[in-house]
């Protein structure tokens, strides 16, 4: 009798700080709960407001080191003479701006800094159809003149070759600093093209022996592929039509 | 930073008014669309896009070379993926940006989410962490269905592929999700309070 009463207030103070335990697990859990919900809150904010920019823009001044990195095709070396062999080609964009950037790097004489000049062009194919030569297509004629400060003198050309625009600048390495290297920019505005559309572009370079890059086909790109408006409000009104007309036979049936 | 400060406050104090006096659907509408809008700035081009940008192309080159599609992506350019194509050998640079990286219709979710009455704090975090993820996989997989149709349909299906095909798989993917995070939780929900 002792035992079973006994027994019976221990399984009362048992239940009951089980249930005082369970009380506590579910407050902590929630507060955890809580926690982490707060947790995310501060995150998105803080880190929206601290809103770090990673890729550092690229500026013409003819140094290269904000190239480092960026989207490029490499090309073999040794498939042309050292002054217009094309080793590598970039390509890249700035945040809110509508120029097209461009890089080219070449083999040159390696320890021995490269005076001679080279011509690059760069073709457009601004209606991404495979063919160049159309009055609506782009190419760049781009002079490269290491001794002379780096000088960097670019022409506009529609495919058909009329004549559109020119620009120049000391955006190459110039003869002491290696002669490998040129940078150059293109206005979205003077190449008429809109920044979402898709465009073909390869480069080559005119001397002794000619060089390609790619060596076959060409590259695709959109430089900053945001849908057009005209779309978005298009597929949300085809969207609200759809909708509409689904509820309203559902509320008719 | 003034304006972005200014802004949060005022909307988390319209919402606190809106919760207070218990106007739910203009509580609710508020806060979800505002809380959009504010994710959707703060994002912009902020370490969380760059990691994400940066991830969904790691993924994407992993993924593709599994398949045998040559790819190359690079350090600084975040979510740039440059693929050779098998049927015409050339190459298509593919740039994720915050419209392609998922992260708009991220913080869509987030704000849908976290101001949903029907669910409690439990319910909020772990349908965020579930949400995310499935986001993320679902526009892995529109970044793999447009890259497979460019490569087998040439580039010239590019626009198409991108634009219609790869909209539409990912839409009828977030439909499912948003099946599993808002409707079925609330019917269930209807079903329980019917049941007691």
């Amino acid at each position: 009798m002792p035992f079973a009463r006994v027994a019976g207030m221990w399984m009362i103070i048992a239940k009951s700080t089980a249930n005082r335990g369970w009380e506590v697990c579910v407050r902590v859990y929630s507060s955890i709960m809580k926690f982490l919900w707060c947790c995310f809150l501060t995150i998105v904010f803080l880190g929206g407001i601290v809103s770090l920019t990673y890729a550092s823009p690229i500026t013409l001044d003819g140094k290269f080191a904000d190239w480092d990195g960026q989207a490029c095709m490499n090309d073999r070396a040794y498939d042309s003479n050292p002054s217009g062999d094309i080793l590598k080609f970039y390509w890249a964009t700035n945040d809110n701006e509508s120029n097209l950037y461009f890089m080219i790097e070449r083999r040159g004489w390696g320890d021995e800094h490269d005076p001679v000049p080279t011509i690059y062009r760069l073709n457009l194919d601004l209606s991404d159809n495979g063919i160049y030569h159309n009055g609506n297509d782009r190419y760049l004629l781009i002079q490269y003149h290491p001794f002379l400060d780096g000088l960097v003198a670019i022409d506009l050309y529609k495919g058909n070759g009329n004549y559109m625009k020119s620009y120049s600048g000391n955006w190459g390495e110039n003869t002491p600093g290696g002669g490998r290297k040129c940078e150059f920019s293109v206005s979205m505005d003077d190449l008429h093209m809109f920044p979402a559309q898709s465009i073909r572009m390869y480069v080559e370079s005119y001397h002794i022996i000619n060089d390609r890059c790619p060596d076959s086909g060409d590259i695709q790109w959109s430089p900053i592929p945001i849908m057009p408006l005209w779309a978005l409000i298009s597929i949300f009104v085809v969207a609200l039509l759809v909708g509409t007309y689904f509820i309203r036979k559902r509320m008719r049936a | 930073m003034i304006y972005w400060i200014l802004g949060t406050l005022v909307w988390a104090l319209i919402g606190y008014y809106l919760h207070k006096h218990r106007i739910w659907i203009f509580y609710y509408t508020w806060t979800a669309v505002g809380l959009t809008i504010l994710a959707i700035l703060a994002v912009r081009s902020s370490a969380v896009e760059y990691m994400v940008e940066q991830w969904t192309g790691l993924f994407l080159h992993q993924g593709l070379a599994y398949l045998g599609i040559k790819t190359y992506i690079f350090d600084k350019a975040p979510g740039t993926v440059l693929v050779l194509l098998a049927l015409e050998n050339s190459w298509t640079c593919i740039d994720i940006d915050i419209e392609c990286s998922g992260l708009l219709e991220s913080c869509v979710l987030l704000g849908l989410l976290w101001f949903f009455p029907a669910f409690n704090y439990r319910q909020r975090v772990s349908y965020t962490l579930s949400g995310l993820l499935a986001l993320f996989i679902i526009n892995l997989i529109r970044l793999y269905t447009i890259v497979l149709v460019i490569n087998f349909g040439g580039r010239d299906t590019l626009y198409i592929a991108h634009t219609l095909i790869g909209r539409l798989v990912f839409f009828m993917l977030v439909i499912v999700v948003y099946w599993y995070l808002f409707t079925r939780p609330s019917l269930q929900r209807i079903w329980r309070q019917d049941n007691v």
